[in-house]
């Protein structure tokens, strides 16, 4: 076990490192320079390849053309940074090119507030792309979460041959704590370790199980494209069959694999009156609003979500049912308290507590004090004859 | 699934509240970094904007002896203000703290009493002489404090801030017995 | 009449994907075929260890699917930074950009200075057509002025972008420009890009007017307008499209020598503070 002092962006580039990243391509923007600055420093010495890119769209590529080399890689990137790589990032969609992109989400759109936190990417990290995909979301609340998460993000994106973001924030990337790391991380293995090279590269018999990836370079004359193509690579870009039978396992290779992908936790009283959830760095003031309202009296759980997409409507639901009232705090307009939406009942009175801009959390005591007013007038109602 | 019963986290914040090249953040890291090395759970987290100089800089660290639950305190066990842009840019956790030994050239003057206005940044390398003064509120770790210091590139010079700092401090939790409560909670973080 | 014997590019080519897509007449299948040749001339017999990458575009097509190589076939203009990622990867490889205008000069042209910034290791052969020819002959940077489109209606008049000069005048290896009808100088440029000078950014433009959106509109025949080119391309001297010949041929360090040389340096006591 090792543990360090450091901060967000230095625990992903280590959980990266110890993953096996072999490549790293990235344009600096803040605030998720860091992760560069780190790796520009590690990784020559660790027999990996650091290339500062002219730009976010071509640190995606690069990313993606060393992925399908068969390299652990990585970028990292901000706000509209993060905006230029979807393109990529669709693109890697496509062709079931395993990487990890970094998004330390600071204020926007536009340029925005560059210093300053914010959650206002989860909608675009989920639907940033045109057409139709699934791409993994994973929220880290904290700089150990930041490096546990990377860890499993390269797991997910290698076992699933899908890419994978990593949606981190300005306080946690920025916010400096101690990190405990494991001595060695086992590096991630294509299909979880089964690889059939005979088998054809983008199609799969089982919807669960992605297809191989043999590498470049081998002799396996791989066909690879952006376009819609057959199970060999063939482009096909007329027939209804090739590409609904395409788009369609593309989303069930993750969908099907939902238990492995999707994370949570749970603290507080077993079927709570007050629910609250949250993710990434605002479900720590979170977890202290919900101590605080039980050692109030009042019976109070926090459910922290680690993956935003796939969202598991099922697990969320089951959380959901039992409150009278659940509170979404977000540092942002509004926008994972619409999945809470969709699935709480008409008993269930659902308030978002939104804030975004300046650097300025939402701090434990406005979830409290919002949660004991709504709880009052729910009560209230309630008493109505 | 964690199901923690009720039991209290104990938390405490110090902040430095400036300007940007002052050294506000560099002084919290260090702090941060010297009570890591005493075993502590430490968050440390600043706010400042796109400019390295000039602009308002808030930055603090959270001391547990437990695993950091929230890095987002409302309000901080002691602040020290070493400029005005800084208190302003967070206003309500700093004059909602317990303790605050602002600057008095360059705060303006805050009318609590809990608030002490003393010289700071013409008493030397002003966050070095807020880590002197944090130091006489949690003294097991000062020497952990000047070992992070003695790596610095102006080691002396900033060594002496750094004392000059302590002095203040101790004089300060001499002179008024509202400090004492903060320097309790802090003290035993370390020393139990 | 059936052939005897199997052409020589046949070796090069997935023939379950035959005949190729391209109009009736279009120079791509010149480009295919000098590359072939020095290929067949560089005695390579099978394409294992080469990676072609193209974008989107007709000329994108020449690799994908046709050639029996690794091929990836990527976005709209990215060709060049995917390409890097492979050849960083895994440096061992020979990686092959083809691609057109549209790709290379206008929306990837960031990424093409760039690599011939770095003297990034890859060979990149542009195909330029003067338009976008796969989707309905619009205007590109590369247009000459003038020339009726479906977006310039009226004649464009945006200059003419020198593309194989610009790359000339950064860090790049090799720059070349040759017409279709310079078939064997285009053939011993590809080779020499393959063999001679293999490291660095090897940069070859091919004049390839669109037989369709090109040719067609200017009320030519395929065979005039070879006859044309013929007359107006010949080997080193200036051309409206630029001068026609070796702009510049070095064989100094690439990227990865560089990038090595750094590694060295940090691995061997540099802490890189």
């Amino acid at each position: 076990m090792r543990v360090e002092f450091l901060s967000g962006n230095e625990a992903v580039a280590k959980a990266a490192l110890d993953s096996g990243l072999k490549f790293y391509a990235g344009y600096p923007i803040t605030p998720s320079s860091e992760v560069m600055h780190y790796l520009a420093r590690e990784l020559p010495k660790n027999g990996g390849m650091f290339i500062q890119s002219e730009d976010e769209l071509a640190a995606i590529n690069m990313v993606v053309g060393a992925a399908l080399a068969g390299v652990k890689s990585m970028t990292a990137t901000s706000g509209p940074g993060f905006s230029l790589m979807q393109e990529g990032l669709g693109y890697a969609v496509m062709v079931e090119a395993p990487i990890v992109v970094v998004n330390v989400m600071r204020a926007g759109p536009g340029t925005g507030q560059a210093t300053k936190a914010a959650q206002g990417d989860v909608m675009q990290a989920r639907w940033g792309r045109h057409g139709d995909q699934v791409v993994v979301v994973l929220a880290p609340s904290s700089p150990q979460e930041a490096y546990d998460l990377t860890v499993k993000a390269f797991e997910i994106a290698w076992g699933l041959r899908v890419p994978v973001v990593v949606l981190s924030d300005e306080f946690v990337g920025h916010g400096r704590e101690v990190v405990e790391m494991p001595d060695k991380v086992k590096e991630p293995e294509p299909g979880w370790g089964s690889e059939d090279y005979s088998k054809p590269p983008f199609g799969s018999d089982d919807p669960r199980k992605p297809p191989p990836l043999p590498p470049l370079g081998e002799g396996y004359d791989l066909l690879i494209t952006g376009s819609t193509h057959d199970e060999w690579g063939y482009r096909d870009v007329h027939s209804f069959e090739t590409h609904f039978k395409l788009v369609k396992r593309l989303k069930e290779k993750v969908l099907g694999n939902i238990e492995k992908v999707f994370m949570y936790e749970y603290f507080g009283d077993d079927e709570a009156d007050i629910l609250i959830v949250a993710y990434g760095s605002m479900s720590r003031p979170a977890r202290t609003a919900v101590r605080r309202l039980r050692a109030t009296g009042f019976s109070a759980g926090l459910l922290k979500l680690k993956t935003l997409w796939p969202m598991n409507y099922d697990v969320l639901r089951s959380y959901v049912k039992d409150a009278r009232v659940v509170i979404v705090p977000e540092l942002n307009l509004g926008q994972v308290v619409y999945d809470v939406r969709i699935v709480a009942g008409n008993g269930t009175v659902v308030v978002p507590i939104n804030k975004v801009g300046g650097g300025v959390p939402i701090y434990a005591c406005e979830i409290v004090e919002k949660a004991q007013k709504v709880w009052g007038e729910v009560l209230e109602e309630a008493l109505q004859p | 699934m964690s199901k923690n019963t009720h039991t209290q986290v104990q938390e405490h914040t110090v902040a430095i509240a400036g300007r940007g090249g002052q050294g506000v953040v560099l002084a919290t890291t260090l702090l941060a970094r010297a009570a890591f090395k005493k075993g502590l759970y430490v968050a440390q987290l600043q706010s400042y904007g796109a400019e390295v100089r000039g602009g308002a800089v808030v930055a603090y660290v959270v001391l547990s002896k437990q695993p950091i639950e929230n890095p987002y305190p409302e309000n901080y066990d002691l602040v020290i203000a070493l400029h005005e842009a800084g208190v302003a840019r967070r206003r309500n956790e700093i004059l909602s703290s317990k303790a605050i030994i602002a600057d008095e050239d360059l705060v303006k003057p805050i009318p609590k009493d809990n608030v002490i206005q003393v010289k700071i940044v013409k008493s030397g390398t002003p966050n070095m002489v807020a880590l002197g003064i944090i130091t006489a509120f949690i003294p097991a770790i000062t020497e952990e404090l000047r070992k992070e210091i003695s790596k610095l590139w102006n080691a002396e010079e900033n060594l002496r801030s750094f004392d000059t700092g302590v002095r203040i401090g101790f004089e300060l939790l001499g002179k008024h017995t509202k400090l004492k409560d903060v320097a309790e909670s802090l003290t035993k973080l370390v020393s139990s | 009449m059936r052939c005897l014997r199997k052409h020589f590019s046949r070796k090069y080519l997935r023939e379950e994907v035959l005949p190729t897509p391209f109009c009736p007449g279009c120079f791509n299948g010149v480009v295919m075929n000098a590359m072939f040749k020095a290929f067949e001339e560089l005695g390579v017999e099978r394409l294992k260890g080469y990676v072609f990458v193209s974008g989107i575009g007709c000329s994108s097509w020449i690799p994908s699917p046709h050639i029996k190589a690794d091929t990836i076939h990527t976005l709209h203009g990215r060709a060049v930074a995917v390409a890097t990622g492979v050849k960083l990867a895994k440096p061992n490889l020979n990686v092959i950009v083809i691609g057109g205008d549209g790709d290379l000069a206008a929306i990837g042209f960031n990424h093409l200075v760039h690599a011939a910034r770095r003297n990034m290791d890859l060979l990149v052969i542009l195909v330029n057509n003067l338009v976008y020819g796969m989707t309905r002959g619009q205007a590109s940077p590369t247009t000459p002025e003038g020339m009726r489109t479906v977006t310039t209606p009226y004649g464009a008049y945006e200059p003419v972008m020198d593309v194989a000069e610009l790359i000339a005048r950064t860090n790049a290896n090799y720059v070349a420009r040759w017409c279709v009808v310079n078939f064997n100088q285009l053939k011993n440029s590809i080779k020499e890009a393959l063999s001679k000078y293999s490291r660095g950014f090897r940069f070859i433009e091919v004049i390839a007017p669109c037989i369709t959106y090109v040719v067609r509109y200017e009320g030519k025949t395929p065979g005039q307008k070879i006859k044309e080119l013929m007359k107006v391309c010949r080997p080193n001297t200036e051309t409206p499209y630029g001068r026609i010949g070796i702009l510049k041929a070095e064989d100094k360090p690439g990227y990865l020598d560089r990038y090595f040389e750094y590694v060295k340096r940090a691995t061997e006591g540099d802490k890189g503070e």
